[in-house]
């Protein structure tokens, strides 16, 4: 299970998300700023916990904060009761709050609501307890929970609630909590005789029920599929309470419907369904490699979209030493309709040689250097010596982030442990290392260490950036599988026991839409499917947690219903089954063909991550992502969902492949292929491959018949000068930052290249010809003369060269602003105070079309230095209307900076690696003149500094001069997570954001120096900060 | 193999704001919007792609006959509006066949909406071309008066008895200096 990582999604919206809606009924806000916790209660022995309040809150000067101190023999509880007005028109009330938690684990704590009324308790609110199971929390999150009210309770009891009777120490935070009742509509509902709306069937029925049918004037039905198009849109019939929406074929549905009544008001409503095609036999589906972490779904959604692998947890931490033993037991029976990999969690506190400096939870998931080897042997061996089906078994979870101590000791860890199950049960495969995300070359000092001598698989998860899956995510199952085969495990098996894309931003993976969620999942099983990876345990079906970024990895909502990914999932099941051998093709540059051969057909997955078209074979069946049936064409258009095709013929997936051929772009090349089938961007005429000059190079295939058998035909269309990965570049010993262009030539003999960097809005910088040899690379560096520093300059680096009269170039668009700091002083900087005027670089105004501002509405100057104590940033902003009269955390609403620093920037991104923000230190600064004084606020801290709170340490100077506010702020090296001065030659990430607010009614606008502060949260978008 | 190329070139961090007025790399394949003053017979401007700057055109004057008075083609720009130009940098690259020292210049003209201001720096020619047979940089910064709205460059042959030889221009910028 994955942990929430230490950013908080309510700080990754600090001004970048706006959003409106109809207005609630408050009913109370809890926000201990009278500096007391008087009027809360307490439930169980005060002795073992305390609740007071904190001087280091979400918002303000005080939280609360309950510590346990010592185990207790019930759940220790502190509660508020919450009076709801007499006259409500409300039956739902939104509960609102921010937490933070220290050592403690997932559902250790909670929150409660109980509904009273005169006459005594009513009962649990929503008829739950607990109503909300909290999660781990590193930095301040936002919880929010919808619940039902009884018509008879006039009020309820709030409790915060420590669940795990066997917590001693951590502590949970609370603060801002808010309660509003929901203004009672009308509520179109739906339902179905499907668990989930997921259809085990070729078709389906929704059944709406509308309130006050007579009462309706209008009103619509849509059914609407994955992609937004709209299948079937009919009228509301006026005076029907119960309508059916039939669903007459396989795919993802989303069925919309809203009514207008003649009281003015109108009522949406939607909701999700899948008709998926009846459940795969166990038989065809435990063949599978697909699967699941199901997390909190039940096993039948799992097995109904074809999933065979499922993982589990198994807990070790109550497992207690005795003088005889130990005592503890775990469930190790695992249903026999799926292919469970468990995981063992960390090991028990008291078996681990944890630092007297540090405090572990007993939930903790890190996992230490155990005290005696002997003793964790033991252990595991009294955890499994009882009934048992486990077949799969990981050693520890994601142990480059949790792992604390020596690599030589992970490796014994898991030959200790592997070595023990085995002593009592040799048929269970032991499996690991469940890295976080594919890292070869750690893998590879781990193997060297012995890691894989014990090991019967290896288990790793292949988590990327939110890329798609035919960039970094395919490129390192190759280069595992390279690597595997290198060292003689060609055939060992491989488990990728988790990987996935979320839809909504909050955790460390950058979302993608819904849509693209399906398609990645597909093209990533597709692609996968060529390299015989054993289990492929998806993550996830269902993650019930608080953090939107961690749930939306799931391809079920929270009330079960799919989304696109579950749909198209059951498909490519379907699909895929009874595979016995798969081959990955690239038709051209952008498109890919998966050939799984079968006993009795060819089956195919066909996409394009743009978009193109092919003439599938004369026989082909064809159906689409969601697996609807398509008619067939010619020249079937493909996108970036795939489409499938079954071929009655098993030699369609065996092809004979032919040695590749060459063409130079503009070049024609006799085929020696006929009756050939290919995508439309590589033309085929009279048997001859004709290419222009703008046919995109790279690696074309085309198929064609001879006989009884098919033959694929690869073709390599190549430019003779390719010019690629222009980056800029400012080495220490570098008196000037240079853009570099990476060149390659495929001439077959030497030829010249010259470059020109072509600024948009500059004069050209040129370079002088260099000579390259055939299939030669060289990096040819224009050192950037007469740049002015933080101007944005944007161009295309150009290579080219003339051979024979043909005039050949590649293009590589750039866009960069440079901005440096450096001692005061220092050549480098043009002065004591270097500053320059990012006005003009990317203004913006919210919900508005970029325009540039006059200079007195809002202009700015901007400067860095640096020296032993931090990094300096100086800021003139001109602005005729000062206004700053928010909180520090809300200070971006109005006048003020935002400066976001990612000081890894010269680090690889490590997906998933539960250390900082995938390897990075990534922080986001608030600054503002406010009414008392100077504002600083840290609003995102991927770090071990606490996020969302203020930072005396940030010594500020804001005045305000006349139309100019002057800041003058020093980052200590500290508060950027930083130990000392960094080397000159290093890069930080920098973004800043100036906010202008002119007045009541005026849009939010301002300047931006790079992005990722104002449109989204991205360190990504972050530019350079180049340390002199 | 990975090569490293590096340019020695100088570098300085610019304090004053630069601002672009025109390009001209003759990447559209035409001369066209360049005027033309004296006889057209006598000699010819248009693009050439046998041997370019950069990019795969470049513009060619060539003489075919002496003339009775200076051959010029010249290109107007108008100066940014809202922007106050001190002075303007103007950058080539020339090669020239049989061109003598003092055959050729490149003059500029101010004017306002009122009409002509004066020569650039006052000076004409701006500069004097020499002859390069490859190709060679050039550049010349010339002071902008308040009242000009516009400044036209010419490429001036002065030498009437020429009737053979050729310059080449390439990769021409002229930018503002505020």
């Amino acid at each position: 299970m994955k942990r929430v990582v230490g950013i908080c999604f309510a700080a990754m919206l600090a001004g970048a998300v706006w959003c409106s809606g109809v207005s609630n009924i408050a009913v109370t806000n809890i926000d201990f700023e009278n500096g007391s916790v008087n009027n809360w209660g307490a439930e169980g022995n005060r002795s073992n916990f305390t609740f007071a309040v904190d001087a280091s809150p979400h918002a303000g000067k005080y939280c609360a904060k309950f510590t346990p101190t010592r185990p207790s023999e019930g759940a220790r509880r502190q509660h508020i009761g919450i009076q709801l007005p007499r006259d409500r028109k409300f039956s739902k009330v939104l509960i609102r709050f921010y937490m933070r938690t220290e050592g403690l684990a997932d559902a250790d704590a909670a929150v409660l609501g109980l509904e009273n009324s005169p006459k005594g308790v009513v009962g649990w609110l929503s008829g739950k307890t607990p109503l909300i199971v909290l999660g781990t929390a590193a930095d301040w999150t936002l919880v929010e929970k919808k619940a039902d009210l009884n018509a008879a309770a006039t009020g309820f009891v709030f409790y915060l609630s420590v669940e795990n009777k066997a917590l001693d120490k951590g502590a949970i935070w609370i603060d801002d909590i808010v309660v509003e009742g929901i203004p009672d509509t009308p509520e179109i509902k739906f339902s179905s005789a499907a668990e989930g709306n997921v259809f085990t069937a070729d078709s389906g029925s929704i059944t709406l029920a509308v309130p006050n049918a007579d009462g309706i004037t209008n009103g619509c039905i849509r059914l609407i599929e994955e992609n937004g198009s709209v299948l079937r849109e009919m009228q509301l019939p006026a005076g029907q309470s119960n309508i059916s929406v039939e669903l007459t074929a396989k795919g993802y549905y989303s069925v919309e419907a809203s009514a207008a009544y003649r009281s003015g008001f109108t009522v949406t409503n939607r909701i999700t369904a899948a008709v998926i095609g009846a459940p795969m036999p166990d038989a065809v589906r435990l063949q599978s490699p697909l699967g699941f972490f199901n997390v909190t779904a039940v096993s039948n959604f799992s097995i109904n979209a074809g999933g065979a692998w499922n993982r589990n947890f198994i807990g070790m931490q109550s497992y207690q030493r005795t003088p005889t033993g130990f005592t503890g037991s775990n469930n190790l029976v695992i249903p026999t309709n799926e292919k469970m990999i468990s995981c063992l969690w960390a090991p028990p506190l008291w078996i681990m040689d944890v630092p007297p400096d540090v405090t572990l939870g007993p939930w903790s998931y890190k996992v230490y250097t155990p005290k005696s080897w002997d003793e964790l042997s033991n252990l595991i061996r009294y955890v499994f010596d009882r009934p048992r089906t486990v077949k799969y078994l990981e050693v520890i979870n994601e142990p480059d982030a949790v792992w604390k101590g020596s690599q030589e000791d992970m490796v014994r860890y898991h030959a200790v442990v592997a070595q023990a199950v085995k002593s009592v049960d040799p048929s269970i495969k032991v499996i690991g290392p469940a890295f976080c995300s594919i890292q070869v070359s750690l893998l590879d000092k781990l193997v060297k260490l012995g890691l894989l001598d014990n090991l019967d698989g290896l288990s790793i998860h292949a988590y990327v950036q939110g890329t798609e899956p035919e960039g970094e995510f395919i490129a390192n199952v190759i280069a595992l599988k390279k690597y595997l085969a290198s060292i003689g495990k060609k055939d060992f098996p491989v488990y990728f026991t988790e990987f996935g894309w979320t839809t909504m931003e909050g955790t460390w993976q950058k979302p993608v839409d819904e849509l693209t969620q399906a398609q990645y999942i597909v093209r990533a099983l597709s692609l996968i499917s060529a390299e015989h990876i054993d289990g492929l345990n998806y993550f996830c079906m269902l993650y019930q947690t608080p953090n939107a970024g961690e749930h939306n990895f799931s391809i079920l909502r929270k009330d079960r219903t799919p989304k696109p990914a579950y749909a198209a999932h059951a498909a490519f099941a379907r699909h895929s089954a009874g595979t016995i051998e798969s081959t990955r093709f690239n038709l051209s540059p952008t498109t890919y063909l998966v050939l799984m051969r079968k006993d009795d057909r060819s089956s195919a997955v066909l996409w394009d991550t743009k978009s193109n078209s092919f003439d599938l074979p004369a026989s082909a069946a064809c159906s689409d992502m969601m697996g609807r049936p398509i008619a067939l064409r010619a020249g079937v258009p493909i996108g970036p969902s795939p489409i499938y095709f079954d071929v009655q013929d098993t030699k369609f997936a065996q092809p004979v492949i032919r040695e590749p051929i060459s063409v130079v772009t503009g070049k024609k090349i006799k085929l020696p292929l006929i009756n050939v089938l290919g995508v439309a961007s590589l033309a085929v005429k009279n048997g001859e491959i004709i290419t222009t000059l703008d046919t995109v190079p790279g690696r074309y295939t085309l198929l064609g018949k001879n006989g009884a058998s098919w033959e694929m035909q690869p073709v390599d269309v190549v430019s003779p000068l390719s010019a690629s990965a222009c980056r800029l570049a400012w080495a220490a010993n570098d008196a000037r930052p240079s853009l570099v262009l990476t060149v390659t030539s495929y001439f077959t003999s030497p030829v010249p290249v010259r470059t020109r960097t072509a600024f948009d809005a500059a004069h050209d910088l040129f370079q002088e010809s260099v000579t390259l040899g055939s299939n030669e690379q060289c990096e040819i560096r224009t050192v950037l003369e007469d740049i002015s520093k933080g101007r944005r300059y944007t161009g295309r680096s150009i290579a080219e060269t003339m051979v024979g009269g043909i005039y050949h170039h590649s293009d590589v668009p750039f866009d960069f602003t440079i901005v440096s700091a450096g001692s005061p002083g220092t050549p480098a900087d043009d002065g004591a105070l270097p500053y320059f005027d990012i006005s003009a670089n990317d203004p913006f105004t919210l919900g508005d079309n970029a325009k540039p501002f006059a200079v007195d509405d809002c202009s700015a100057r901007i400067a860095f230095t640096l020296s032993d104590d931090g990094l300096r940033f100086y800021a003139l902003v001109t602005d005729d209307v000062h206004r700053q009269e928010k909180s520090a955390s809300e200070m971006w609403a109005e006048d003020s900076i935002q400066i976001a620093f990612d000081v890894d920037r010269d680090e690889p991104w490590l997906p998933n690696s539960g250390r900082w923000l995938n390897g990075h230190r990534v922080f986001e600064y608030g600054l503002a003149k406010g009414n008392a004084n100077a504002l600083v606020y840290r609003w995102i801290s991927y770090s071990d500094l606490p996020g969302m709170c203020d930072e005396p340490q940030v010594k500020s100077g804001i005045v305000r001069e006349g139309s100019v506010t002057r800041y003058d702020i020093l980052f200590p090296w500290a508060t950027l997570g930083l130990a000392e001065r960094p080397k000159p030659g290093r890069t930080f990430g920098l973004s800043v954001a100036v906010n202008d607010i002119d007045g009541a009614g005026s849009k939010r606008h301002g300047l931006r120096l790079f992005g990722g502060i104002v449109e989204s949260k991205d360190p990504l978008k972050f530019g350079p900060l180049f340390i002199r | 193999m990975i090569i490293v190329f590096l340019a020695a070139v100088s570098f300085r961090i610019i304090a004053q704001s630069t601002v672009l007025i025109a390009k001209f790399d003759f990447e559209n394949g035409t001369v066209d919007k360049w005027g033309i003053e004296g006889n057209r017979s006598n000699f010819t401007f248009t693009v050439d792609e046998t041997n370019t700057h950069s990019g795969r055109y470049c513009a060619r004057l060539t003489l075919t006959k002496p003339s009775e008075g200076e051959r010029r083609r010249y290109m107007g720009f108008s100066m940014p509006s809202g922007q106050k130009i001190s002075k303007v940098h103007i950058r080539f690259y020339l090669r020239t066949e049989g061109i003598a020292d003092g055959d050729a210049t490149m003059n500029g003209l101010e004017n306002s909406s009122k009409g002509v201001v004066g020569w650039l720096s006052g000076n004409i020619p701006l500069i004097q071309l020499k002859p390069a047979a490859e190709w060679t940089f050039v550049e010349a910064k010339a002071d902008i008066k308040a009242a000009t709205s516009g400044v036209v460059l010419y490429l001036v042959i002065k030498n009437k008895a020429l009737g053979k030889g050729s310059v080449w221009i390439d990769d021409l910028s002229i930018e503002g200096i505020q």
